[in-house]
Protein backbone atom coordinates (compact mmCIF):
# COMPACT_ATOMS: atom_id res chain seq x y z
CA UNK A 1 0.00 0.00 0.00
CA UNK A 2 1.36 3.42 -1.03
CA UNK A 3 -0.78 6.06 -1.67
CA UNK A 4 -3.65 7.64 0.48
CA UNK A 5 -3.63 5.04 2.61
CA UNK A 6 -0.92 3.69 5.44
CA UNK A 7 -2.29 -0.06 5.16
CA UNK A 8 -2.40 -0.65 8.65
CA UNK A 9 -5.18 -1.36 10.58
CA UNK A 10 -5.19 -0.85 14.68
CA UNK A 11 -7.01 -3.82 16.40
CA UNK A 12 -7.48 -3.09 19.89
CA UNK A 13 -8.74 -6.07 22.10
CA UNK A 14 -10.08 -3.53 25.91
CA UNK A 15 -11.08 -6.66 27.50
CA UNK A 16 -7.32 -8.42 27.21
CA UNK A 17 -5.91 -4.66 27.21
CA UNK A 18 -3.74 -5.68 23.97
CA UNK A 19 -3.57 -4.65 20.50
CA UNK A 20 -2.12 -5.68 16.72
CA UNK A 21 -1.55 -4.13 13.52
CA UNK A 22 -3.25 -5.58 10.66
CA UNK A 23 -2.24 -5.36 6.94
CA UNK A 24 -5.43 -5.80 4.39
CA UNK A 25 -4.80 -7.16 1.48
CA UNK A 26 -5.09 -4.15 -1.16
CA UNK A 27 -8.10 -5.76 -2.49
CA UNK A 28 -10.09 -4.75 0.52
CA UNK A 29 -8.67 -1.24 0.09
CA UNK A 30 -9.79 -0.94 -3.19
CA UNK A 31 -13.19 -2.40 -3.15
CA UNK A 32 -14.54 -0.53 0.42
CA UNK A 33 -11.93 2.48 0.60
CA UNK A 34 -12.03 3.61 3.95
CA UNK A 35 -14.64 5.65 6.43
CA UNK A 36 -17.98 4.13 6.55
CA UNK A 37 -17.90 1.76 3.40
CA UNK A 38 -14.29 -0.16 5.36
CA UNK A 39 -16.33 0.26 8.77
CA UNK A 40 -19.24 -1.68 7.79
CA UNK A 41 -17.40 -4.15 5.85
CA UNK A 42 -15.31 -4.89 9.27
CA UNK A 43 -19.06 -4.90 11.07
CA UNK A 44 -20.75 -7.52 8.77
CA UNK A 45 -17.68 -10.10 8.53
CA UNK A 46 -17.00 -9.76 12.09
CA UNK A 47 -20.46 -9.64 14.25
CA UNK A 48 -23.75 -11.81 13.87
CA UNK A 49 -27.08 -10.02 13.70
CA UNK A 50 -28.73 -9.37 16.91
CA UNK A 51 -25.67 -8.72 19.41
CA UNK A 52 -26.25 -5.94 22.35
CA UNK A 53 -25.25 -2.97 21.28
CA UNK A 54 -23.92 -2.14 24.60
CA UNK A 55 -22.75 -5.31 24.84
CA UNK A 56 -18.52 -6.11 25.08
CA UNK A 57 -19.26 -8.20 21.85
CA UNK A 58 -19.88 -5.11 19.60
CA UNK A 59 -17.65 -3.75 17.71
CA UNK A 60 -16.63 0.28 17.51
CA UNK A 61 -14.59 1.17 14.56
CA UNK A 62 -12.99 4.47 13.89
CA UNK A 63 -12.33 4.81 10.39
CA UNK A 64 -10.49 7.73 8.24
CA UNK A 65 -10.11 7.31 4.10
CA UNK A 66 -7.68 7.66 1.07
CA UNK A 67 -7.74 11.37 0.33
CA UNK A 68 -8.13 12.17 4.11
CA UNK A 69 -4.31 14.49 5.00
CA UNK A 70 -4.24 15.49 1.02
CA UNK A 71 -4.85 19.04 2.23
CA UNK A 72 -8.23 18.93 -0.38
CA UNK A 73 -10.83 20.89 1.35
CA UNK A 74 -13.16 18.57 2.81
CA UNK A 75 -11.07 15.35 3.15
CA UNK A 76 -10.50 15.70 6.44
CA UNK A 77 -13.35 13.07 7.88
CA UNK A 78 -13.54 10.28 9.58
CA UNK A 79 -16.62 7.75 10.48
CA UNK A 80 -17.30 6.29 13.63
CA UNK A 81 -19.49 3.44 13.30
CA UNK A 82 -20.83 0.14 14.94
CA UNK A 83 -24.14 -1.62 16.14
CA UNK A 84 -26.06 1.02 17.06
CA UNK A 85 -27.99 1.41 20.76
CA UNK A 86 -30.75 4.07 19.18
CA UNK A 87 -31.40 1.08 16.56
CA UNK A 88 -30.33 -2.20 17.20
CA UNK A 89 -29.03 -1.81 13.61
CA UNK A 90 -25.75 -0.77 11.89
CA UNK A 91 -25.15 3.24 12.94
CA UNK A 92 -22.68 5.83 12.28
CA UNK A 93 -21.88 9.30 12.57
CA UNK A 94 -19.19 11.48 10.37
CA UNK A 95 -17.16 14.26 12.12
CA UNK A 96 -14.54 16.88 9.83
CA UNK A 97 -12.27 18.32 12.36
CA UNK A 98 -8.45 17.69 12.91
CA UNK A 99 -8.42 14.08 14.48
CA UNK A 100 -8.01 11.89 11.15
CA UNK A 101 -5.51 13.45 9.08
CA UNK A 102 -3.23 13.51 12.52
CA UNK A 103 -4.63 9.04 12.93
CA UNK A 104 -3.31 9.12 9.85
CA UNK A 105 -0.21 10.85 10.58
CA UNK A 106 0.40 7.78 13.18
CA UNK A 107 0.23 5.60 10.70
CA UNK A 108 -3.22 3.97 11.19
CA UNK A 109 -6.52 3.73 8.67
CA UNK A 110 -8.48 3.12 11.49
CA UNK A 111 -8.96 1.27 14.50
CA UNK A 112 -11.40 -1.50 15.43
CA UNK A 113 -12.29 -1.89 19.26
CA UNK A 114 -13.23 -4.71 20.73
CA UNK A 115 -14.19 -5.99 23.98
CA UNK A 116 -14.03 -4.09 27.50
CA UNK A 117 -11.74 -2.81 29.31
CA UNK A 118 -12.22 -3.69 33.17
CA UNK A 119 -11.51 -0.22 34.29
CA UNK A 120 -11.62 2.98 32.02
CA UNK A 121 -8.80 3.62 29.91
CA UNK A 122 -8.01 6.14 27.23
CA UNK A 123 -5.64 4.65 23.91
CA UNK A 124 -2.82 6.86 23.22
CA UNK A 125 -1.60 6.71 19.90
CA UNK A 126 1.58 8.62 18.66
CA UNK A 127 3.72 7.33 15.82
CA UNK A 128 2.38 4.32 15.60
CA UNK A 129 3.51 3.50 19.39
CA UNK A 130 -0.20 2.27 21.24
CA UNK A 131 -0.56 2.50 24.56
CA UNK A 132 -3.86 1.69 26.44
CA UNK A 133 -3.74 4.19 30.02
CA UNK A 134 -5.34 4.51 32.39
CA UNK A 135 -8.34 6.64 32.82
CA UNK A 136 -9.93 6.45 35.87
CA UNK A 137 -8.52 9.55 37.13
CA UNK A 138 -10.56 11.26 34.08
CA UNK A 139 -14.05 9.40 34.12
CA UNK A 140 -16.58 11.59 34.93
CA UNK A 141 -14.66 14.93 33.63
CA UNK A 142 -16.45 16.75 30.57
CA UNK A 143 -14.63 16.81 27.04
CA UNK A 144 -13.12 20.23 28.07
CA UNK A 145 -11.36 18.81 31.14
CA UNK A 146 -10.36 15.17 29.29
CA UNK A 147 -8.33 17.00 26.48
CA UNK A 148 -6.15 19.18 28.89
CA UNK A 149 -5.51 16.20 31.21
CA UNK A 150 -4.14 14.16 28.38
CA UNK A 151 -2.45 16.93 26.68
CA UNK A 152 -0.32 17.14 29.99
CA UNK A 153 -0.18 13.58 30.60
CA UNK A 154 1.28 12.54 27.15
CA UNK A 155 3.36 15.98 26.96
CA UNK A 156 1.68 16.62 23.42
CA UNK A 157 0.25 19.75 23.55
CA UNK A 158 -0.86 19.44 19.61
CA UNK A 159 -2.43 15.91 20.35
CA UNK A 160 -6.07 15.48 18.76
CA UNK A 161 -8.22 13.59 21.05
CA UNK A 162 -11.89 12.07 20.51
CA UNK A 163 -13.41 11.74 23.67
CA UNK A 164 -16.85 11.02 25.63
CA UNK A 165 -17.90 13.04 28.26
CA UNK A 166 -20.52 11.91 31.29
CA UNK A 167 -23.32 11.14 28.63
CA UNK A 168 -21.11 8.49 27.02
CA UNK A 169 -20.15 7.37 30.32
CA UNK A 170 -24.02 6.93 31.32
CA UNK A 171 -24.63 5.11 27.86
CA UNK A 172 -27.25 7.74 26.80
CA UNK A 173 -28.61 6.18 23.89
CA UNK A 174 -27.75 9.05 21.46
CA UNK A 175 -24.40 10.01 23.34
CA UNK A 176 -22.15 11.15 20.68
CA UNK A 177 -18.02 11.68 20.22
CA UNK A 178 -16.42 14.75 20.00
CA UNK A 179 -12.95 15.76 19.15
CA UNK A 180 -11.05 18.99 20.17
CA UNK A 181 -13.97 20.07 21.53
CA UNK A 182 -16.06 21.13 18.94
CA UNK A 183 -16.04 18.32 16.34
CA UNK A 184 -18.99 16.31 16.35
CA UNK A 185 -19.52 12.55 15.15
CA UNK A 186 -23.19 13.47 16.18
CA UNK A 187 -25.34 10.47 15.66
CA UNK A 188 -26.76 7.17 16.28
CA UNK A 189 -25.04 6.95 19.67
CA UNK A 190 -21.60 5.97 19.01
CA UNK A 191 -20.39 7.56 22.34
CA UNK A 192 -22.53 5.64 24.26
CA UNK A 193 -21.14 2.49 22.59
CA UNK A 194 -17.63 3.98 23.25
CA UNK A 195 -18.53 4.84 27.08
CA UNK A 196 -19.98 0.93 26.92
CA UNK A 197 -16.41 -0.16 26.49
CA UNK A 198 -14.83 1.61 29.33
CA UNK A 199 -12.99 4.13 26.72
CA UNK A 200 -12.58 7.87 27.66
CA UNK A 201 -11.02 9.04 24.62
CA UNK A 202 -8.42 8.52 21.52
CA UNK A 203 -5.47 10.54 21.32
CA UNK A 204 -3.51 10.68 18.64
CA UNK A 205 -0.38 12.61 17.58
CA UNK A 206 1.27 11.76 14.34
CA UNK A 207 4.42 13.04 12.65
CA UNK A 208 4.71 10.77 9.68
CA UNK A 209 4.22 11.83 5.94
CA UNK A 210 1.02 10.86 3.91
CA UNK A 211 1.70 9.47 0.54
CA UNK A 212 -0.14 10.34 -2.63
CA UNK A 213 0.38 9.32 -6.04
CA UNK A 214 0.48 12.50 -7.75
CA UNK A 215 1.43 16.40 -5.37
CA UNK A 216 1.81 18.59 -8.19
CA UNK A 217 -1.34 17.21 -9.39
CA UNK A 218 -2.66 17.92 -5.65
CA UNK A 219 -1.48 20.97 -5.17
CA UNK A 220 -3.03 22.71 -8.18
CA UNK A 221 -6.76 21.06 -7.25
CA UNK A 222 -6.19 22.73 -3.80
CA UNK A 223 -4.86 26.37 -5.07
CA UNK A 224 -7.54 26.38 -7.41
CA UNK A 225 -10.13 25.54 -5.03
CA UNK A 226 -8.99 28.12 -2.37
CA UNK A 227 -8.87 30.69 -5.25
CA UNK A 228 -12.28 29.59 -6.88
CA UNK A 229 -14.36 28.47 -3.60
CA UNK A 230 -16.31 31.96 -3.21
CA UNK A 231 -17.95 31.96 -6.63
CA UNK A 232 -20.04 28.66 -5.23
CA UNK A 233 -22.85 30.01 -3.93
CA UNK A 234 -22.84 27.65 -0.97
CA UNK A 235 -19.82 28.34 -0.42
CA UNK A 236 -19.96 31.70 0.12
CA UNK A 237 -22.86 31.13 1.91
CA UNK A 238 -20.98 29.17 4.60
CA UNK A 239 -17.97 30.63 4.56
CA UNK A 240 -20.21 33.80 5.53
CA UNK A 241 -22.68 32.39 7.78
CA UNK A 242 -22.49 28.79 8.86
CA UNK A 243 -24.97 26.40 8.58
CA UNK A 244 -27.02 28.87 10.80
CA UNK A 245 -26.68 31.52 8.52
CA UNK A 246 -28.06 29.12 5.78
CA UNK A 247 -31.10 27.49 6.79
CA UNK A 248 -33.06 28.88 9.95
CA UNK A 249 -35.25 31.89 7.52
CA UNK A 250 -35.14 29.35 4.72
CA UNK A 251 -37.01 26.90 6.24
CA UNK A 252 -39.01 28.91 7.85
CA UNK A 253 -40.50 30.84 5.07
CA UNK A 254 -40.63 27.58 3.37
CA UNK A 255 -43.14 26.41 6.24
CA UNK A 256 -40.75 23.34 6.92
CA UNK A 257 -38.80 24.49 10.27
CA UNK A 258 -39.93 21.94 12.40
CA UNK A 259 -41.59 23.50 15.11
CA UNK A 260 -43.12 22.67 18.43
CA UNK A 261 -42.03 18.74 17.90
CA UNK A 262 -43.45 19.14 14.49
CA UNK A 263 -46.65 20.84 15.30
CA UNK A 264 -46.00 23.07 12.59
CA UNK A 265 -43.29 24.56 9.90
CA UNK A 266 -43.18 27.85 10.84
CA UNK A 267 -42.17 29.65 13.73
CA UNK A 268 -43.02 32.69 14.91
CA UNK A 269 -39.51 33.63 16.84
CA UNK A 270 -37.18 32.47 13.69
CA UNK A 271 -36.12 35.98 13.37
CA UNK A 272 -34.55 35.47 16.86
CA UNK A 273 -32.42 32.21 15.93
CA UNK A 274 -31.62 32.81 12.53
CA UNK A 275 -28.20 33.44 11.49
CA UNK A 276 -28.09 36.80 11.30
CA UNK A 277 -29.00 37.00 15.03
CA UNK A 278 -26.33 35.23 15.96
CA UNK A 279 -23.87 36.70 14.06
CA UNK A 280 -25.27 40.22 15.45
CA UNK A 281 -25.27 38.95 19.04
CA UNK A 282 -22.43 35.86 19.91
CA UNK A 283 -20.28 35.53 16.98
CA UNK A 284 -16.69 35.46 17.67
CA UNK A 285 -15.24 34.10 14.74
CA UNK A 286 -15.08 31.38 12.75
CA UNK A 287 -13.44 27.82 12.73
CA UNK A 288 -12.15 25.17 10.28
CA UNK A 289 -11.46 21.86 9.39
CA UNK A 290 -8.12 20.48 8.34
CA UNK A 291 -7.34 22.34 4.78
CA UNK A 292 -10.56 23.62 4.47
CA UNK A 293 -10.83 27.35 3.61
CA UNK A 294 -14.14 27.44 3.88
CA UNK A 295 -13.91 28.01 7.54
CA UNK A 296 -17.73 27.34 8.23
CA UNK A 297 -17.82 26.27 11.90
CA UNK A 298 -19.18 29.34 14.26
CA UNK A 299 -17.70 30.21 17.40
CA UNK A 300 -20.21 31.95 20.31
CA UNK A 301 -19.56 34.09 23.28
CA UNK A 302 -21.62 35.13 25.74
CA UNK A 303 -21.29 36.68 28.86
CA UNK A 304 -25.45 37.09 30.13
CA UNK A 305 -27.05 34.85 31.93
CA UNK A 306 -26.07 31.93 30.09
CA UNK A 307 -21.96 32.42 30.28
CA UNK A 308 -20.97 30.83 26.73
CA UNK A 309 -17.73 29.16 26.47
CA UNK A 310 -15.87 29.80 23.01
CA UNK A 311 -13.82 26.64 23.81
CA UNK A 312 -16.93 24.58 22.38
CA UNK A 313 -17.50 26.12 18.82
CA UNK A 314 -20.92 27.53 18.30
CA UNK A 315 -24.17 26.28 16.97
CA UNK A 316 -24.66 24.57 13.59
CA UNK A 317 -28.23 24.84 12.45
CA UNK A 318 -29.27 21.69 13.43
CA UNK A 319 -28.65 22.95 17.13
CA UNK A 320 -30.17 26.47 16.81
CA UNK A 321 -33.39 24.59 15.30
CA UNK A 322 -33.47 21.41 18.26
CA UNK A 323 -33.46 23.59 21.23
CA UNK A 324 -34.97 26.41 19.06
CA UNK A 325 -38.18 26.09 17.09
CA UNK A 326 -38.59 22.09 18.39
CA UNK A 327 -38.71 23.63 21.87
CA UNK A 328 -40.44 26.60 20.81
CA UNK A 329 -37.70 28.75 22.52
CA UNK A 330 -36.40 31.75 20.92
CA UNK A 331 -33.96 32.52 23.38
CA UNK A 332 -30.44 32.03 21.32
CA UNK A 333 -28.31 32.81 24.34
CA UNK A 334 -29.80 30.08 25.81
CA UNK A 335 -29.55 27.47 22.38
CA UNK A 336 -25.83 28.66 22.58
CA UNK A 337 -25.13 27.45 25.78
CA UNK A 338 -27.29 24.42 25.17
CA UNK A 339 -25.00 23.73 22.57
CA UNK A 340 -21.93 23.98 24.65
CA UNK A 341 -23.37 21.72 27.59
CA UNK A 342 -23.94 19.06 24.67
CA UNK A 343 -20.51 19.53 23.83
CA UNK A 344 -18.66 19.05 27.19
CA UNK A 345 -21.54 16.27 28.03
CA UNK A 346 -21.14 14.58 24.43
CA UNK A 347 -24.90 14.41 23.50
CA UNK A 348 -26.09 14.58 20.13
CA UNK A 349 -27.78 17.85 19.74
CA UNK A 350 -30.33 16.66 17.55
CA UNK A 351 -31.32 13.60 19.51
CA UNK A 352 -31.34 15.62 22.85
CA UNK A 353 -33.44 18.75 21.64
CA UNK A 354 -35.89 16.03 20.16
CA UNK A 355 -36.38 14.32 23.49
CA UNK A 356 -36.84 17.40 25.00
CA UNK A 357 -39.28 18.30 22.85
CA UNK A 358 -41.20 14.92 22.94
CA UNK A 359 -40.99 15.47 26.77
CA UNK A 360 -42.82 19.39 26.81
CA UNK A 361 -45.33 17.84 23.87
CA UNK A 362 -46.20 15.09 26.83
CA UNK A 363 -46.77 17.32 29.08
CA UNK A 364 -48.26 19.86 27.46
CA UNK A 365 -50.66 17.34 26.65
CA UNK A 366 -50.75 15.65 30.81
CA UNK A 367 -49.29 12.80 29.93
CA UNK A 368 -46.68 13.11 32.36
CA UNK A 369 -47.02 15.19 35.37
CA UNK A 370 -44.81 17.91 37.16
CA UNK A 371 -44.44 15.40 39.48
CA UNK A 372 -42.59 12.75 36.81
CA UNK A 373 -40.18 16.05 35.42
CA UNK A 374 -39.08 16.73 38.85
CA UNK A 375 -40.31 20.40 39.17
CA UNK A 376 -39.79 21.01 36.08
CA UNK A 377 -42.54 22.95 34.12
CA UNK A 378 -41.88 21.63 30.64
CA UNK A 379 -43.82 23.65 28.72
CA UNK A 380 -42.97 24.45 24.67
CA UNK A 381 -40.11 27.89 24.87
CA UNK A 382 -39.39 27.54 28.47
CA UNK A 383 -35.42 27.42 28.04
CA UNK A 384 -34.77 27.37 31.81
CA UNK A 385 -36.32 23.81 31.74
CA UNK A 386 -34.26 23.10 28.05
CA UNK A 387 -31.01 23.60 29.65
CA UNK A 388 -31.60 21.99 33.19
CA UNK A 389 -33.07 18.66 31.30
CA UNK A 390 -29.56 18.47 29.61
CA UNK A 391 -28.15 17.57 32.97
CA UNK A 392 -29.97 15.64 34.06
CA UNK A 393 -30.07 13.83 30.79
CA UNK A 394 -26.66 13.37 30.74
CA UNK A 395 -26.08 12.46 34.34
CA UNK A 396 -29.53 10.41 34.05
CA UNK A 397 -30.83 11.57 36.78
CA UNK A 398 -34.73 12.13 37.47
CA UNK A 399 -36.76 12.27 34.36
CA UNK A 400 -33.42 12.68 32.40
CA UNK A 401 -33.16 8.56 32.64
CA UNK A 402 -36.51 8.13 31.07
CA UNK A 403 -35.51 11.03 27.86
CA UNK A 404 -31.78 9.04 28.03
CA UNK A 405 -33.58 5.74 26.36
CA UNK A 406 -34.55 8.12 22.91
CA UNK A 407 -37.91 9.12 22.14
CA UNK A 408 -38.86 5.90 21.02
CA UNK A 409 -38.34 3.81 24.42
CA UNK A 410 -39.29 6.85 26.55
CA UNK A 411 -43.06 6.80 24.78
CA UNK A 412 -43.01 3.06 24.85
CA UNK A 413 -42.61 3.40 29.04
CA UNK A 414 -45.46 6.31 29.20
CA UNK A 415 -47.48 4.81 26.96
CA UNK A 416 -50.68 6.67 26.73
CA UNK A 417 -50.51 7.52 22.89
CA UNK A 418 -47.57 9.07 23.36
CA UNK A 419 -46.18 7.76 20.96
CA UNK A 420 -47.40 9.48 18.48
CA UNK A 421 -45.26 12.00 19.68
CA UNK A 422 -41.90 10.32 19.20
CA UNK A 423 -40.60 11.94 15.93
CA UNK A 424 -37.88 9.10 15.01
CA UNK A 425 -37.39 6.22 12.16
CA UNK A 426 -35.92 3.02 13.60
CA UNK A 427 -35.54 4.15 17.12
CA UNK A 428 -33.26 7.57 15.81
CA UNK A 429 -34.88 10.85 16.10
CA UNK A 430 -35.73 12.96 12.99
CA UNK A 431 -33.48 16.05 11.92
CA UNK A 432 -34.65 19.28 11.86
CA UNK A 433 -35.71 19.22 7.91
CA UNK A 434 -39.27 18.57 7.74
CA UNK A 435 -40.32 15.27 5.70
CA UNK A 436 -43.52 16.69 4.72
CA UNK A 437 -41.33 19.21 2.96
CA UNK A 438 -38.86 17.18 1.21
CA UNK A 439 -40.01 14.26 -0.60
CA UNK A 440 -36.46 12.78 -0.83
CA UNK A 441 -35.55 13.38 2.67
CA UNK A 442 -37.98 11.54 3.50
CA UNK A 443 -38.03 8.52 1.99
CA UNK A 444 -34.32 8.88 3.26
CA UNK A 445 -35.49 8.76 6.85
CA UNK A 446 -37.85 5.87 6.06
CA UNK A 447 -35.39 4.13 4.42
CA UNK A 448 -32.31 4.45 6.46
CA UNK A 449 -30.32 1.74 7.68
CA UNK A 450 -28.99 4.46 10.18
CA UNK A 451 -32.86 5.26 10.94
CA UNK A 452 -34.10 9.24 10.64
CA UNK A 453 -30.85 10.82 9.73
CA UNK A 454 -30.61 13.10 7.28
CA UNK A 455 -27.23 13.09 5.89
CA UNK A 456 -27.98 9.93 4.47
CA UNK A 457 -30.41 11.66 2.36
CA UNK A 458 -30.34 14.59 -0.34
CA UNK A 459 -32.35 17.77 -0.12
CA UNK A 460 -35.09 17.99 -2.43
CA UNK A 461 -34.66 21.59 -3.18
CA UNK A 462 -31.14 21.33 -4.76
CA UNK A 463 -32.99 19.12 -6.97
CA UNK A 464 -35.70 20.88 -8.35
CA UNK A 465 -35.93 21.75 -11.63
CA UNK A 466 -33.52 24.46 -12.40
CA UNK A 467 -31.38 24.00 -8.96
CA UNK A 468 -28.04 23.41 -8.15
CA UNK A 469 -27.72 20.19 -8.07
CA UNK A 470 -29.83 18.81 -10.94
CA UNK A 471 -26.88 19.13 -13.47
CA UNK A 472 -24.63 17.14 -11.18
CA UNK A 473 -27.32 14.38 -11.65
CA UNK A 474 -28.56 14.13 -14.87
CA UNK A 475 -25.61 11.96 -16.14
CA UNK A 476 -26.67 10.07 -13.28
CA UNK A 477 -30.65 9.52 -14.54
CA UNK A 478 -31.91 12.49 -12.92
CA UNK A 479 -33.74 13.35 -16.56
CA UNK A 480 -36.64 14.89 -14.67
CA UNK A 481 -36.43 16.75 -11.47
CA UNK A 482 -39.69 16.91 -8.77
CA UNK A 483 -40.78 19.26 -6.83
CA UNK A 484 -39.47 19.46 -3.49
CA UNK A 485 -42.72 18.79 -1.33
CA UNK A 486 -44.09 16.25 -4.08
CA UNK A 487 -43.32 11.86 -3.13
CA UNK A 488 -44.82 9.77 -5.97
CA UNK A 489 -43.28 7.15 -7.71
CA UNK A 490 -40.86 9.53 -9.85
CA UNK A 491 -39.78 11.01 -6.77
CA UNK A 492 -38.46 7.27 -5.72
CA UNK A 493 -36.87 7.06 -8.89
CA UNK A 494 -34.85 10.22 -8.23
CA UNK A 495 -33.49 9.25 -5.03
CA UNK A 496 -31.10 6.57 -6.37
CA UNK A 497 -29.63 9.25 -8.39
CA UNK A 498 -29.78 12.06 -5.99
CA UNK A 499 -28.11 9.66 -2.94
CA UNK A 500 -25.28 9.10 -5.23
CA UNK A 501 -24.37 12.63 -4.50
CA UNK A 502 -25.42 12.60 -1.14
CA UNK B 1 -43.54 50.65 -13.18
CA UNK B 2 -41.88 49.09 -10.48
CA UNK B 3 -41.15 46.11 -8.13
CA UNK B 4 -39.23 45.15 -4.40
CA UNK B 5 -37.19 42.52 -4.26
CA UNK B 6 -37.34 42.09 0.04
CA UNK B 7 -33.57 40.55 0.63
CA UNK B 8 -33.70 38.06 3.66
CA UNK B 9 -32.24 35.39 4.96
CA UNK B 10 -28.33 33.38 3.33
CA UNK B 11 -29.44 35.40 -0.22
CA UNK B 12 -28.96 38.85 1.20
CA UNK B 13 -25.46 39.01 0.97
CA UNK B 14 -25.55 38.59 -3.10
CA UNK B 15 -27.87 42.19 -2.45
CA UNK B 16 -25.80 44.02 -0.19
CA UNK B 17 -23.90 45.73 -3.30
CA UNK B 18 -27.21 47.08 -4.79
CA UNK B 19 -29.20 48.23 -1.67
CA UNK B 20 -26.50 50.44 0.53
CA UNK B 21 -27.06 47.99 3.77
CA UNK B 22 -31.15 48.00 3.00
CA UNK B 23 -33.24 45.42 2.93
CA UNK B 24 -35.21 46.24 -0.05
CA UNK B 25 -34.17 46.31 -3.65
CA UNK B 26 -37.08 48.62 -5.87
CA UNK B 27 -35.84 47.84 -9.80
CA UNK B 28 -37.56 49.74 -12.35
CA UNK B 29 -39.36 48.77 -15.54
CA UNK B 30 -39.82 45.24 -15.33
CA UNK B 31 -43.59 45.01 -15.93
CA UNK B 32 -44.12 42.41 -18.08
CA UNK B 33 -40.82 40.51 -17.10
CA UNK B 34 -40.26 37.12 -15.13
CA UNK B 35 -38.66 36.49 -12.49
CA UNK B 36 -36.51 34.61 -13.73
CA UNK B 37 -34.58 36.71 -15.65
CA UNK B 38 -34.83 39.71 -13.97
CA UNK B 39 -33.32 37.57 -11.09
CA UNK B 40 -30.13 36.84 -13.53
CA UNK B 41 -30.07 40.38 -14.84
CA UNK B 42 -29.75 41.91 -11.30
CA UNK B 43 -26.83 39.03 -10.61
CA UNK B 44 -28.49 36.88 -8.45
CA UNK B 45 -27.61 32.92 -8.01
CA UNK B 46 -30.97 31.83 -9.69
CA UNK B 47 -29.34 28.24 -9.46
CA UNK B 48 -29.67 28.23 -5.83
CA UNK B 49 -33.32 29.79 -5.32
CA UNK B 50 -35.94 27.53 -4.36
CA UNK B 51 -38.71 29.67 -3.70
CA UNK B 52 -40.24 32.88 -5.18
CA UNK B 53 -42.71 34.47 -3.03
CA UNK B 54 -44.71 37.76 -4.38
CA UNK B 55 -46.81 39.66 -2.25
CA UNK B 56 -47.27 36.73 0.04
CA UNK B 57 -48.13 33.52 -2.82
CA UNK B 58 -45.44 31.15 -3.93
CA UNK B 59 -45.37 31.49 -7.24
CA UNK B 60 -43.07 29.93 -10.46
CA UNK B 61 -39.81 31.34 -11.94
CA UNK B 62 -41.67 32.15 -14.63
CA UNK B 63 -44.43 34.57 -12.81
CA UNK B 64 -44.80 37.58 -14.77
CA UNK B 65 -44.21 40.67 -12.84
CA UNK B 66 -46.68 43.84 -12.06
CA UNK B 67 -46.30 46.63 -11.23
CA UNK B 68 -45.99 46.95 -6.96
CA UNK B 69 -45.17 43.23 -7.16
CA UNK B 70 -43.02 42.81 -3.35
CA UNK B 71 -40.96 39.71 -3.81
CA UNK B 72 -38.84 37.26 -1.89
CA UNK B 73 -36.53 35.15 -2.37
CA UNK B 74 -35.97 31.41 -0.57
CA UNK B 75 -32.37 29.96 -0.75
CA UNK B 76 -32.39 26.44 -1.37
CA UNK B 77 -31.73 24.49 2.08
CA UNK B 78 -29.20 22.28 2.67
CA UNK B 79 -28.06 19.90 5.63
CA UNK B 80 -26.17 21.60 8.95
Amino acid sequence: MKYGMTGKILRVDLSNQAHSVEEPDEKIYRTYFGGSCLACYYLLQERPAGIDPLGPENLLIFASSPLVGSGIPGANRFSVASISPLTGYYGEAEAGGWWSPELKRAGYDAILLEGKAEKPVYLWINDEEVQIRDATHIWGKVTGDTQEIIRNETGESRARVASIGPGGENMVRYACVVNNLRHTNGRSGMGAVMGSKNLKAIAVRGKQKISFKNNEALKKIIKWYADNFMDHPIERILHDGGTIGWDVTELDEAGILPTRNFRSGSFEDADKICGETFHNEYFVEADSCHGCPIRCKRVARSTGEHQVDPAYGGPEYETAAAFGSLCGISNLEAICKAHELCNRYTLDTISAGSSIAFAMECFENNLVSIQDTDGLELNFGNHEAMLRLIHKIAKREGIGDLLAEGTLRAAQKIGQGSEKFAMQAKGQEMAMHEPRGKGSLALAYALSSTGANHTEGPHDYLFQEGALGVSDLTELGLLEPTPAVYLGPEKARQFAPENCLK
Amino acid sequence: MSVTFISIGSLKRFFNNMTNGKDRLVVEDQEGRSLKVVCQEIGLPVNLISLYIVNGKAESKDYILQHGDEIKLIAAMGGG
